[in-house]
């Protein structure tokens, strides 16, 4: 039954379909969700932002010059950094490819605390590990910090290593940011979207 | 209509909402701040306990930003609840007494320990039964969740789902454990509190332990156990009454006195000032002692 079933009855229990829900969601949000390795070790994930082959990840998931991206279950091809920036922890990479899926875009500005948010990535190089929480705060983590730099997107959801770089997304399946760090192990922190957004912007300025 | 997940996602941000502005930062330890809540009544803001390391020099911030002077009117240490007091006319009109909870419901837990609110999640894991306190109390009604506490959440509100305030969380009670206090088990302390400065609990300033009677008593008084005195406070109402270092207490008022429980449903604070009668074994006999219930004003 789809979730979009107008003919579902409104005797169904609420669990059900919202864990229906969840599974349909995250599905969609893997098709845009590429792992990336140096050859040898998985480093963490990445999101499709362009069906043209545009990736974001995290800066520490690039760290090597050879950039394998896997894309769907088995198929690797090769990544071109087009742009990093270590001090924000935001790397962007090209594949060639085009028609690829694509993570739905959110808006990090909008986000408030309570909402309900989930994570992938691939936490220990399995594939498409999923967890889920709520947004603690959008604002300077850890508390007592303040530049604007600092204000980060905490989430009550336990990030492991290897979801670096992947995406954090709300209940419609936008991202919303880009799974960083962990703090201590019951604090997922991750960069909001919408300063990834500048730095694509400014990354693909550059470059052309 | 059905539960989708949009609506239960926007449902918990609506909750969080409706509930942060009743949700301060609390300033009284040297490191990091916690959280307390705007008390229904104006300028009262409850907090945890062992979040106020000092009784002076506290402040508190507002949601709006504004940070205020704020001045503690009293402790209860015996559940962890702090009570201060600043000048300002907010307090908060989303409490709610919670008969309808049940293990397995969704909470959020509140925090300020910065500027923002912060927000997070669990469900509500026990409701715990009679549950022993220090000081010689008992609370029966407490909140088990499986809410992480992050660093300056105590003294922040659980809220359910529609955001209303059903208690105050504190992970200093029960180590580990994340419990809060409803609405139910804070009116009466907070009201004492505001009142007294103070909770007023009776006492006889004794120290006990059950032991096991020789068989001739068990068979006489009919139970099993009485409670030894170990040890007596000096000035206190056990003293004055003559009661010994030795001495076995069998009853009181009549009842039983198997477990050092029982004694203390005769020692409330309605009890104070109260004589008693205690049975007492005593060089092998029985005898009757009276002692009037002290009032002992714990933090």
């Amino acid at each position: 039954m789809s979730v979009n079933d107008p003919q579902r009855s409104p005797q169904d229990g609420p669990v059900e379909p919202i864990s229906d829900q969840i599974a349909t969601i995250v599905a969609r949000v893997r098709l845009g969700m590429v792992k990336i390795s140096d050859g040898k070790r998985s480093a963490g994930a990445g999101s499709v932002i362009h069906a043209s082959g545009l990736i974001v990840t995290n800066s520490h998931v690039v760290q090597s010059r050879d950039i394998h991206v896997q894309i769907g279950s088995d198929r690797v091809v090769r990544g071109h950094l087009i742009g990093r920036d270590s001090s924000t922890d935001l790397a962007a990479i090209m594949v060639e490819e085009d028609d690829l899926e694509v993570v739905q875009m959110g808006d990090s500005s909008q986000i408030r605390p309570g909402e309900v948010v989930f994570s992938l990535g691939y936490p220990w190089g399995i594939d498409g590990g999923l967890t889920f929480g709520v947004v603690i705060q959008l604002g300077p983590w850890p508390i007592g910090t303040s530049s604007d730099r600092d204000n980060l997107l905490s989430a009550s959801l336990h990030l492991r290593p290897g979801h670096s770089g992947g995406p954090m997304f709300n209940s419609r399946g936008e991202i919303v940011g880009l799974n960083t760090m962990m703090q201590g192990p019951d604090v997922g922190v991750a960069i909001p979207i919408n300063r990834a957004k500048s730095f694509l912007k400014e990354a693909l300025v550059e470059r052309a | 209509m059905s539960m989708t997940l949009e609506k239960l996602s926007e449902d918990f941000a609506e909750a969080v909402e409706s509930a942060s502005s009743s949700v301060i930062r609390v300033e009284g330890r040297s490191r990091l701040a916690a959280s307390g809540i705007l008390w229904k009544e104006p300028g009262v803001i409850i907090t945890a306990h062992h979040v106020l390391q000092r009784d002076e020099k506290l402040s508190v911030g507002l949601p709006s930003g504004e940070t205020l002077k704020a001045e503690l009117v009293g402790r209860d240490a015996s559940v962890d609840l702090a009570v201060v007091r600043v000048e300002s006319d907010l307090s908060s009109a989303v409490w709610k007494a919670t008969d309808r909870l049940r293990v397995g419901h969704l909470v959020l837990a509140l925090g300020r320990p910065g500027k923002n609110v912060m927000a997070t999640h669990g469900i509500i894991s026990s409701l715990l039964g009679e549950f022993r306190i220090p000081f010689g109390s008992k609370e029966e009604r407490l909140i088990q969740t499986d809410v992480v506490m992050y660093p300056g959440f105590s003294g922040g509100p659980l809220v359910d789902a529609n955001g209303a305030i059903i208690g105050m969380n504190t992970s200093g009670l029960q180590r580990g454990i994340s419990v809060s206090l409803p609405l139910q088990a804070l009116e009466g302390r907070v009201t004492a509190l505001l009142a007294h400065g103070y909770i007023r609990r009776g006492y006889l300033g004794i120290s006990l332990q059950p032991v096991r009677l020789p068989t001739t008593l068990r068979r006489q008084v009919k139970q099993e156990t009485g409670l030894l005195i170990s040890g007596i406070e000096e000035d206190s109402p056990a003293e004055k009454a003559k009661l010994f270092q030795g001495d076995v207490l069998i009853s009181v008022n009549k009842d039983p006195l198997r477990f050092p429980d029982d004694l203390l449903h005769h020692l409330g604070k309605d009890h104070i000032g109260e004589e008693i009668t205690l049975s007492t074994i005593r060089g092998g006999a029985l005898t009757e002692i009276k002692v009037v219930v002290g009032e002992r004003s714990s933090t």
